[in-house]
């Protein structure tokens, strides 16, 4: 019964979509039954209720699971990078290692200098006017 | 003749679609007229609660839904059950199942 898999619409016209099929099958169903076409179109959009209510409240439900999954995707691909890093690392321990210490040290250099930059040369002395140290 | 969603208690159509949909996919339609043809029509299901219903299970992430051909070579839109949903309707199956027993031993006539 499932065949092919089509795109998926936009929300409004995923539900818009769905319920005009609705509609139809239960035309199709009364059709069935003995009714005129025109009255079981009637008929069927009488049991409906207030569609458009109904569809108001689709829609956003609709765009709330919308944003639920995208999040949701989102979180996967990062996820699956992040193993994918790990593996590779793994795959070329010694890679990783000069990797991991060529950052560490430059990391630490650049730490250490500024450290020292910053007492040295940007921070005043802790007197009052500085300026006129002899 | 009750109409689920109105009368019935709540939550109990969200379980009789999960149940439905434990049989394979089917388009919102046919989960109405299952649920009706199962019950011997005893049970109504009203487009108004239906759809709302399954819209917010596949938000909950209990159903899932995908584009496909109907058996009458028309575009539909198949829900079909996740794991959690599956796991949730049998959760509810044996929460209902306790309910029901307790209140039938209240109201049996002593």
């Amino acid at each position: 019964m499932m065949k092919p898999r089509i795109v998926r619409p936009s929300v409004e016209t995923e539900v818009n979509e769905e319920f005009s099929f609705h509609v139809d099958m239960r035309v199709r169903e009364l059709v069935g039954q003995g009714w005129t076409e025109e009255e079981a179109r009637a008929e069927a959009v009488r049991r409906f209720g207030d569609m458009d209510r109904v569809k108001r409240s689709c829609r956003d439900l609709g765009t709330r699971r919308d944003v639920h999954m995208s999040r949701r995707l989102g979180w996967d691909e990062l996820r699956q990078d992040l193993a994918y890093a790990v593996r590779q690392l793994r795959r070329a321990p010694s890679f990783a290692a000069v990797t991991i210490l060529t950052l560490g040290i430059a990391i630490a250099s650049n730490t250490s200098v500024f450290s020292v930059a910053n007492a040295v040369l940007f921070t005043p002395p802790p007197f009052a006017e500085p300026d006129n140290l002899t | 003749m009750p109409k689920v969603g109105n009368r019935l208690l709540h939550g109990t159509l969200d379980t009789l679609i999960l149940k439905t949909l434990s049989y394979g996919p089917r388009h919102g339609y046919a989960v109405a007229r299952w649920i009706e043809g199962e019950t011997g029509d005893a049970i109504q299901v009203e487009e108004g609660s239906l759809y709302p219903a399954l819209y917010r299970l596949e938000k909950r992430g209990l159903l899932k839904s995908e584009w496909g051909v109907s058996e009458l070579e028309r575009r539909a839109k198949f829900y079909s059950l996740t794991d959690r949903g599956q796991a949730k309707l049998h959760a509810e199956t044996d929460e209902w199942i306790r309910f029901s027993r307790a209140v039938t031993t209240v109201l049996r006539p002593g």
